[in-house]
């Protein structure tokens, strides 16, 4: 981006470039070291983080975290669920909020306060978790894939970014196609569309991030375990033992909870984590300036 | 923006006398456009809406939603007379005053000074690194905090090698609210500055051009040009905020209070949960989120008003 | 203008809506063709199994599929139709079919189906379920079933009498899971014994002593925090109220067994509690207990017990003999041993084992199911002695056989191949059958299968026949009390007392310990928690366990 903007660098601006350079390595510290941590842990021996040893290098290298994850023949399969129900999801989630968010973008689509309130209402208003679950079971939607991608198909807030990113591409583009005859159908897909990368590569982030993580509608819509992603094979065994401190009456049964090893915790982090964030540098391209200018121009 | 609403507006006066049924013929493809998000919204949004009324019944599972008995406002009676009710509310606004005070900036800042790297490599890196901590489930986040701010933990010291006193952070009330709103920056930060990144890619580049031409320094540039350009960006994040000033989720606080911090932690939402969402009581949680829907409504309805008059941007 | 306006959108939305909803419904009926078949396939056993005409002498005539759910533990993953499942349907001609929901989330998932009234044919509940849900109708009543139809749980349900607890208004909505020759252990004081042998100290006697052997050790060692605690206030108050005289169960009100020869007692109401608080306060002031008691999370607290930071604890006292594996790696003579519960100010020893017969996990059946005569039938042969076996030990002849004591007892080979398993053989064990307390079993076991397998896999050390002799001479242990069932409006009263109630009293224990208060200033807080109703809480749970001794 700075290419185009070559300007004599003033003694101020100098400064400030140092600061800023200093400000972010900070911050890039201080993001990257918990996870850092969380990875030198996992490949650490237990007892090296058990008692607290493991900081800046890995402590008795070894990788039996993960061999002992991957044994369980049931990740597999939650994986590719997880993969399916993400990438399903995502396309639906893209395709509804642009035809939810362009609409909602056009100051000339009538009826568009009400269309507007009326979606915006359900950022703040919702039956609770009973009815929808109770809608879902009416639909049939039950134990099916539909019922993780369905309910979720539009994410307001995401979608209400989308319409504010439409609403600031110029009108007169849209105008001069409604000269030659284009109607709103293909408005939207010829013009709006193309000139939308970077917000579409958000929305796709966003919602695929959201679609990987998402457990909770997983662990009620679904019945049997060979369609649960992989959230809920890993959670459970991130959360045993430290959200709820459950004393079981059997006491031997909770002394062995204990057994679920820190380093065996953090190989599951690792584990869920590292694909959904090997998106982020496909999409980062179109972050860059000059796309839509490029569109325009072209 | 200015120009949209020109050119629409000029469109509109032209049809001026144009009657409903035009109107409608007009926007036909919006319609035919609109019409399977709308679908989506009455399935999954409007349908379940109906539940709301078990705030107002006493739910019974076998008779169902519709089937329960009616018993008024006995639930919002219940947590609106408790005493304690009042400094949940003040606990909840303030935590989330702050927070937007806060944290709401803070991505917009870090968008700006990544804008500003002249180094685009560097660029990218601090960008694809800065949102890892989103990605860290908040048990384990708040494991961290905890240990991080134990009385032998970093924080504390580094106050004693710089001859201070330890401070037990987790057991003072008013280190509360810094600890939450400091965490969640942290973690959101590279997240949140996304959006606005993908707002800055949407400014011309043609502007800084021409600023650049009529001798225009960077300082000028961003209050000018890239502040403005993701104004409306800015101001929808900004009304949504005010929307949500009433609740605040448990899970984190759950985790990173106690006893003796209840005092500037305790909110809504972990009363609720102590009080036994847990212990089956739908009825009474439906009340307590309706009432937060109703002030989060409330809110939004007026900053959205608000921002209609000083900045023609609204959420409708 | 403006009116008609808003007339005609109103109109318009009002078609939209409709034609949506039409739509709506159209489409997803589509989707939901699989899922029909699903629910069809799994019904037709059920007509099926009434159609009782040729007689196999298997308690369900035609295969029966039974869908039940219970949480999953990430140490015992559950395989659908393992070996045990495998060994049932030969012997009962019912096919189990398990839903799991992972144990972290169990509680979400359940309320959720119990709420929307759409149960599997069998699903693991609570004792407070009950409770809530038993007079709603949704699960079947099984006391007629009891009395009539069953054998073996009738006769184990008339051999413990303490089982009268988990019914509501004289009736039974859940079947309890009953441990078979459980171990009795609960919570107790574990310490450094090699570091008391060490420096000469005397096991402590008496809690006093206890600060005083804990004090030296700090001196000693100045960098360490001799009494660690983890997760909150609270939990730790619990474990250690009882023994101080006092008690706290799990909001506070609690059965004493000396007080007015046994009632219900709200705890921090009363003035024994004081010695509660003053007790950990003087432990504080002492330095001997961990400054970040509050807020160490099990983690820290794993941490420090593992790597020789901290000496002694009071909490599950099983936990000792896993951090003594853990610190011998590094210090071969390091070992934490249970020690016999001290004498407390009043010069009396008392603790609480943990519950041994039901462990508060209860199986209701779905009051839809078609077909209850059969599913009782079947339920009740899993409480047989050959139900128990497959579910607790799996294959008669492959991994287990009866010794000459009619005792089951693992096979040696088959308990080999996971010598090394992860995360402990047993575990390992337990999933591959598919057996145990943590899978469907009904007289579950737990120690028993565990000191069998570790015993051939030669994990098991003298230390822990040392620890068990310790616990079972102990005779300041009493049997826990389970808490009678209470009425609705009652279980409502008590979760509106308890909400403002703990709320004001977890504010203040920790200005006590931590000394910001002094313990004279306590007796205003018992004022205030009798004037909010810890009184009245009392009542309702005597009133409760009186009209059911009744």
């Amino acid at each position: 981006m700075s290419k185009t903007r070559k300007i004599k660098m003033s003694t101020g601006y100098k400064i400030f470039n140092v600061i800023n350079h200093i400000l972010l390595l900070i911050l890039v510290f201080v993001t990257v070291y918990p996870m850092y941590y969380i990875f030198i842990v996992s490949i650490s021996n237990g007892i090296y983080v058990s008692r607290g040893e493991v900081y800046l290098l890995p402590k008795g290298i070894t990788l039996s975290a993960y061999k002992t994850v991957f044994q369980n023949s049931d990740i597999w399969r939650a994986y590719l669920n997880t993969i399916i129900y993400t990438t399903v999801g995502t396309a639906i989630n893209i395709v509804l909020s642009s035809m939810c968010a362009y609409p909602l973008s056009r100051k000339d689509f009538y009826g568009r306060p009400v269309f507007t309130f009326i979606v915006a209402f359900t950022m703040f208003m919702s039956g609770g978790m009973i009815p929808l679950y109770l809608v879902v079971l009416k639909l049939g939607l039950i134990d099916t894939i539909w019922s993780i991608v369905l309910p979720p198909a539009i994410n307001t807030f995401n979608m209400i970014i989308m319409r504010t990113f439409f609403q600031d591409i110029p009108v007169s583009l849209q105008e001069s196609a409604f000269l030659d005859g284009a109607n709103d159908l293909q408005i939207l897909w010829k013009i709006i569309l193309p000139l939308s990368k970077p917000i579409m590569a958000t929305m796709v982030l966003f919602y695929a991030v959201q679609h990987w993580n998402s457990f909770f509608s997983a662990l009620i819509y679904l019945n049997s375990k060979s369609k649960y992603p992989v959230q809920i094979l890993l959670r459970n065994i991130v959360i045993a033992g430290e959200f709820a401190d459950q004393q079981t009456s059997i006491g031997n049964v909770e002394s062995n909870f204990a057994v679920v090893a820190m380093n065996y915790k953090y190989a599951v982090i690792i584990i869920s984590v590292v694909p959904i964030l090997m998106v982020y540098p496909f999409l980062q391209k179109h972050f860059a300036k000059g796309v839509m200018i490029g569109a325009l121009k072209g | 923006m200015k120009t949209t609403q020109n050119a629409i507006g000029g469109k509109m006066r032209e049809k001026r006398k144009s009657h409903f049924i035009r109107q409608v013929k007009r926007s036909k493809y919006l319609y035919l456009i609109f019409f399977l998000p709308l679908c989506y919204y009455i399935l999954f949004h409007y349908w379940p809406m109906y539940g709301i009324i078990i705030a107002f019944k006493d739910y019974n599972v076998v008779k169902g939603i519709l089937g329960s008995p009616w018993v008024g406002f006995k639930h919002f009676e219940k947590f609106l007379t408790d005493p304690y009710f009042w400094k949940l509310v003040r606990n909840t606004l303030l935590i989330n005053i702050y927070g937007l005070f806060w944290s709401f900036p803070a991505p917009i800042v870090l968008a700006l000074l990544l804008n500003e790297l002249p180094n685009r490599g560097f660029k990218k890196f601090v960008q694809s690194v800065s949102y890892l901590p989103h990605f860290i489930s908040t048990v384990v986040v708040c494991g961290m905090i905890v240990n991080f701010l134990s009385s032998d933990g970093f924080v504390n010291q580094i106050l004693i090698a710089l001859g201070r006193e330890r401070i037990q952070f987790l057991m003072r009330p008013e280190w509360f609210r810094t600890i939450y709103i400091a965490s969640g920056i942290w973690q959101n930060v590279g997240w949140g500055s996304i959006v606005y990144l993908a707002a800055l890619a949407g400014i011309d580049e043609e502007l800084y051009e021409a600023a650049t031409i009529d001798g225009a320094n960077r300082w000028k540039q961003m209050i000018h040009i890239t502040l403005p350009g993701i104004k409306p960006t800015i101001s929808i994040m900004l009304i949504m905020n005010l929307g949500r000033l009433m609740s605040i989720g448990y899970e984190k606080i759950i985790l990173l209070y106690n006893g003796s911090t209840y005092e500037t932690a305790d909110v809504i939402s972990t009363y609720v949960y102590r009080r036994g969402l847990l212990g089956n009581d739908f009825s009474y949680a439906t009340a307590v989120s309706l009432f937060q829907s109703v002030v989060g409504l409330i809110l939004l309805y007026t900053s959205n008003k608000i921002s209609n008059k000083l900045s023609e941007t609204g959420l409708w | 203008m403006k009116k008609s306006y808003a007339k005609t959108v109103v109109l318009f939305l009002c078609l939209v809506m409709a034609l949506s909803l039409v739509t709506g419904c159209a489409k997803p009926a589509g989707n939901s063709s699989g899922a029909d078949t699903g629910n069809q396939s799994a019904t037709a056993p059920t007509q099926a199994a009434d159609n009782t005409e040729k007689s196999s002498g298997k308690i369900s005539e035609k295969e029966r599929v039974l869908k039940v759910m219970f949480p999953e533990h990430p140490n015992q993953p559950v395989k659908n139709f393992a070996p045990a499942q495998q060994e049932i349907f030969k012997k009962t001609n019912i096919k189990l079919d398990f839903e799991v929901v992972p144990s972290s989330n169990y509680e979400d998932k359940k309320k959720i189906l119990l709420a929307t009234n759409n149960l599997p044919d069998i699903i693991r509940i609570s004792k407070s379920d009950v409770n809530d849900y038993g007079t709603t109708g949704i699960f079947l009543p099984l006391m007629d079933y009891v009395k009539n139809d069953m054998v073996y749980f009738k006769e184990k349900w008339e051999n413990i009498p303490d089982l009268i607890k988990v019914t509501l208004d004289g009736e039974l909505y859940g079947f309890p899971v009953i441990a078979r020759n459980e171990a009795k252990n609960g919570v107790g004081p574990v310490i450094r014994v090699d570091l008391l042998k060490k420096h000469n100290l005397k096991t402590p006697d008496t809690f006093d002593e206890l600060l005083d052997v804990l004090a030296k050790l700090k001196e000693i060692y100045p960098n360490s925090i001799p009494w660690s605690m983890r997760s909150g206030t609270v939990k730790n108050i619990q474990k250690i109220a009882y023994m101080l005289g006092s008690g706290y169960g799990d909001d506070g009100i609690y059965y004493d067994y000396d007080v007015d020869g046994g009632r219900y007692v709200f705890g921090p109401a009363t003035k024994e509690f004081k010695n509660v608080l003053s007790y950990l306060n003087k432990a504080y002031k002492m330095g001997v207990l961990d400054p970040d008691y509050a807020v160490s999370t099990k983690q820290q607290w794993e941490e420090n017990l593992t790597s020789g930071k901290s000496f002694f604890f009071l909490d599950n006292s099983g936990f000792g003999l896993n951090y003594t594996n853990n610190l011998r790696k590094t210090d071969p003579e390091a070992t934490f041993q249970i020690i016999p519960i001290p004498a407390n100010q009043d010069g009396v020893r008392r603790a609480v084992f943990y519950a041994t017969v039901f462990t508060g996990e209860m199986y209701a059946v779905n009051a839809k199911i078609k077909d209850p005569d059969t599913v009782i039938k079947f339920i009740d042969w899993m409480y047989s002695e050959e139900g128990s076996n497959i579910t607790n030990f799996g294959v008669e002849g492959e991994t287990f056989y009866i010794d000459e004591n009619g005792q089951p007892q693992f096979i040696a080979d088959y308990v080999a191949k996971f010598k090394d398993a992860q995360p402990s053989p047993y575990y390992a064990i337990y999933s591959d059958l598919g057996i145990t307390k943590l899978n469907f079993s009904l007289w579950a076991c737990n120690t028993m299968t565990q000191f069998q397998i570790e015993k051939l896999t030669g994990t098991w050390s003298d230390l822990y026949d040392e620890y068990w002799t310790i616990v079972g001479n102990d005779k300041a242990y009493v049997e826990p009390v389970m808490d009678p069932p209470l009425t609705a409006e009652e279980a409502e009263r008590v979760k509106d007392i308890l909400a403002s109630l703990n709320t004001m009293l977890e504010q203040e224990y920790d200005k006590f310990i931590i000394g910001v208060k002094d313990i004279s200033e306590y007796d205003a807080v018992i004022e205030k928690a009798i004037e909010m109703g810890a009184l009245e809480l009392e009542q309702i749970y005597n009133n409760a366990l009186a009209r059911l001794q009744q």
